[in-house]
C-alpha cells in the first residue's frame, strides 16, 4: 500500500485539489493547464449524459484523477477493446495516472466483461461483483472505491438491458453506506430519451447534456442534484467563464433558482453576477464555500431578502 | 443620510449634546450606535441613565483600522439594522487619535467619502471632534467634509466641499514600484491565477494574503478586459515585507478618487470589482499613464 500517494489537500476549501500540468524548466515553473474540477462528492452515485465523447472524456478523466488524489482505488470500465488507448486518453499526459496504473491503484477493465460477461446483463451478479470490488479495495487499505463505467454496452439487443434503470436504482440502494463513488457514463443520443430520463432519476447527481458547455470552459463544472431542481457548481467561476454559465441558466433554469455552491472553490464579481442576472427574483444558495461566503458579504447579498443562504 | 460635525472641548458638552441626540433617537424609534473609546462610552452611558445600554457600542480603536474597512463595516452594520427592522439609525462616532498629518489626510478623505458611501442608508451620523485631542488644522479640514454642523441645533456647513474633489486632493500620488517581473498571460484566467499563486508561494506570501491578491488581480484583469481595451501587462513581485501586483491595460484610464470606495447596492453596475479589490488588499492605487491605466495592488 506504499503506492497510495498523499493527495495535496487544500484545507481552506475542504476539497482536494488536483494540479494541472506544471513543467519545471530550470527554476522556472510553467503552468499551462487548469486544475481539475469535480462535481461528484465521496459517497455519491452520479451519471454523465453529455452528448460528445470529448466532453465525457474530460469529466471521466477529472473523476479518475480526483479519486486518485484522494487515495481511492479507481476502477474504470471501458467500452472500447483497446484498454491502453483508453488509459492514455484518460491520463492526458499526466504522470499521476500512469503511476497509479503501475501500482495497481488504478485499473481499467472491459465494461462488457463486468456488466454482461456471458452476453447477458444480470443485475444481481453485477451488484455482487461491484460490492466485492469495494470490499477488496477496503481490505487493501484504500479509503474507498471510485468506479466509473462507459454504459454503451447496454444496447437494446443485450438481454437484460431493459432493466437498466432498475439496476441504477438498486445500485444506489445496494451501495448505501459510503466508501464508494460511482460515475455512470451514458452517451446522450445512444439511448432512448425516456430510458435516459429514467436512468438520470436514479442518480443523486446528474451531469445532464445542457450542462456540457460549463465543463468546456475548463474551469467550471455543473450537475443537477436534488431531483434536478438544484444546480451544483464546482471549480472556479470567474469572468472568463461567467458568460457560459449565464447562457446555461437563461436557457435551462427557471426561477426561483436554487444553487449548491459548496464545491465552488473560487468566484469573482462577474461570476456572482452570472448566478444572479436579475435582481427582483429569489435565489437560494444551499451550501456556500468560503469563497462564496466572502463574496456574499462584499456584495451586500448577505442582507438581501431576495438571497436565501441555507446553512 | 445626514452627516454632521460636532466640535467640543469638554466632557460635559459631549454628554449633554450627544446624550440628547441619542435620546431623540429613542423617541423616534431609531436604532442607536456609538463608536467611541471606552472612557467616552462610559461617559455617554452614564449620561443616558437607564437607556444607556440601548445604544450599540463599537470600540473606535478596533473599528477605524483602515478607511476601506471602516466603510465596509459601517455598511454591513447599517444594512443589518435596516434588515432587522430599524426605520432609521442614529450614529455617533469619533476617530481615535492618529499619528501625523498623513494619517489624518487619509481619514479626512474618508470623512469626505462617507457622504457618498452611505448616501442610500437611512442614517444620521454625528462625528465628534474633541479639540483637546485633535489638532486644530484637522478640525478645520473637517468643516469641508461634513455638510451639516451640530451645535445647539443642526445647521448647514458653509465650508462643505465636493467629496470627490476633496478626496482627490488628499490622495497621495502613487509612486512607481521597482523590481516587479512580468507574469505570463497566456491561457485562461484560471491558469494565470495558478501561475500567480505559484509565484506567491515561492515568495512565502501567507495563504490568506495570496487568496486576497488572486481575487484582486482577477477583478483588475476583468476590468481591463471590460473597460480598458484588454490587459497589456501583469507584473508581480515582493517589495520589502509586501507582495505587489500591477495590472496594466490599454485604455484611457479614468479619474475618480472615489472609485472602489463606495459599497455596492443591488443597483450597482460598475465599480464593484474595484470595491472588492480595495476591500481584500492592503492598498490599491490607480495610475493613469499615457499607455493606459495601472492598478497597483498590495498585500
Amino acid at each position: 500500500m506504499s503506492s497510495v500517494h498523499n493527495p495535496s489537500r487544500s484545507l481552506e476549501f475542504g476539497v482536494v485539489s488536483v494540479a494541472g500540468r506544471r513543467t519545471l524548466q530550470g527554476d522556472h515553473v510553467t503552468i499551462d493547464e487548469p486544475d481539475v474540477a469535480v462535481v461528484v462528492r465521496p459517497g455519491e452515485h452520479a451519471c454523465c449524459r453529455f452528448a460528445h465523447a470529448q466532453d465525457r472524456l474530460q469529466v471521466a478523466s477529472a473523476f479518475v484523477r480526483d479519486a486518485l488524489a484522494r487515495g481511492h482505488k479507481v476502477v474504470y470500465l471501458c467500452d472500447g477493446e483497446d484498454l491502453d488507448a483508453s488509459a492514455g486518453a484518460l491520463a492526458g499526459g499526466h504522470d499521476d495516472v500512469a503511476a497509479a496504473l503501475a501500482s495497481g491503484q488504478f485499473e481499467l477493465r472491459l465494461a462488457r466483461a463486468t456488466y454482461a460477461p456471458d452476453g447477458r446483463f444480470d443485475i444481481e451478479r453485477v451488484l455482487v461483483a461491484i460490492r466485492e470490488d469495494r470490499e477488496r479495495a477496503l481490505a487493501d487499505g484504500y479509503p474507498a472505491l471510485s468506479i466509473t463505467g462507459e454504459m454503451a454496452w447496454a444496447r437494446p439487443h443485450v438481454p437484460g438491458s431493459e432493466r437498466l434503470s432498475e439496476y441504477e436504482r438498486r445500485f444506489a440502494e445496494a451501495m448505501e453506506g459510503g466508501e464508494i463513488v460511482a460515475l455512470c457514463q451514458y452517451a446522450h443520443g445512444e439511448f432512448e430519451p425516456a430510458t435516459l430520463a429514467e436512468v438520470a432519476g436514479s442518480h443523486e447527481v446528474d451531469l445532464s447534456p445542457e450542462l456540457a458547455p460549463l465543463a468546456r470552459t475548463q474551469c467550471l463544472i455543473g450537475a443537477r442534484v436534488d431531483g434536478g431542481r438544484t444546480l451544483r457548481l464546482a471549480g472556479e467561476l470567474d469572468f472568463a467563464c461567467a458568460d457560459a454559465l449565464a447562457t446555461v441558466l437563461d436557457g435551462h433554469f427557471h426561477d426561483p433558482l436554487q444553487l449548491d455552491l459548496a464545491d465552488l472553490s473560487y468566484v469573482d464579481v462577474a461570476g456572482m453576477r452570472a448566478i444572479r442576472r436579475h435582481t427582483g427574483r429569489p435565489l437560494t444558495i444551499a451550501g456556500a464555500s468560503v469563497s462564496v461566503r466572502r463574496m456574499l458579504g462584499l456584495l451586500a447579498w448577505d442582507t438581501d431578502p431576495e438571497v436565501e443562504v441555507l446553512a | 443620510m445626514e452627516h454632521a460635525l460636532f466640535v467640543y472641548g469638554e466632557d460635559q458638552e459631549l454628554a449633554a449634546r450627544i446624550g440628547r441626540f441619542l435620546e431623540e433617537g429613542f423617541e423616534e424609534g431609531s436604532a442607536t450606535i456609538m463608536v467611541v473609546d471606552a472612557r467616552k462610552h462610559e461617559l455617554l452611558r452614564d449620561a443616558l441613565g437607564a437607556d444607556g445600554d440601548r445604544v450599540q457600542f463599537i470600540g473606535c480603536e478596533a473599528h477605524y483600522t483602515r478607511p476601506e474597512a471602516a466603510i465596509a463595516d459601517y455598511d454591513t452594520t447599517l444594512r443589518q439594522r435596516v434588515r432587522d427592522g430599524a426605520a432609521r439609525v442614529r450614529l455617533f462616532a469619533e476617530l481615535p487619535p492618529f499619528e501625523g498629518p498623513h494619517e489624518y489626510d487619509r481619514w479626512t478623505a474618508y470623512e469626505a467619502i462617507v457622504n457618498r458611501a452611505f448616501a442610500h442608508h437611512p442614517v444620521s451620523i454625528v462625528c465628534g471632534y474633541d479639540t483637546r485631542v485633535v489638532p486644530a488644522a484637522v478640525v478645520k479640514d473637517m468643516l469641508g467634509t461634513h455638510p451639516r454642523l451640530l451645535a445647539e441645533t443642526l445647521t448647514d456647513s458653509p465650508g462643505y466641499q465636493d467629496p470627490a474633489l476633496l478626496a482627490r486632493a488628499l490622495a497621495p500620488a502613487p509612486a512607481p514600484v521597482a523590481g516587479l517581473a512580468p507574469v505570463e498571460l497566456d491561457g485562461e484566467a484560471s491558469i494565470v491565477r495558478r501561475r500567480l499563486r505559484a509565484l506567491m508561494t515561492s515568495a512565502s506570501v501567507a495563504p490568506a494574503d495570496a487568496d486576497a491578491m488572486l481575487l484582486a488581480v482577477d477583478e483588475a484583469l476583468a476590468n481591463a478586459e471590460r473597460h480598458g481595451g484588454g490587459v497589456r501587462e501583469l507584473r508581480a513581485g515582493r517589495v520589502d515585507a509586501r507582495f505587489v501586483c500591477e495590472v496594466c491595460d490599454r485604455g484611457p484610464g479614468f479619474d475618480d478618487a472615489l472609485a472602489g470606495y463606495l459599497p455596492p447596492t443591488a443597483a450597482s453596475e460598475d465599480g464593484v470589482g474595484l470595491w472588492v479589490a480595495r476591500q481584500v488588499t492592503r492598498r490599491l492605487e490607480l495610475e493613469s499613464t499615457g499607455d493606459g491605466l495601472t492598478v497597483r495592488l498590495w498585500v
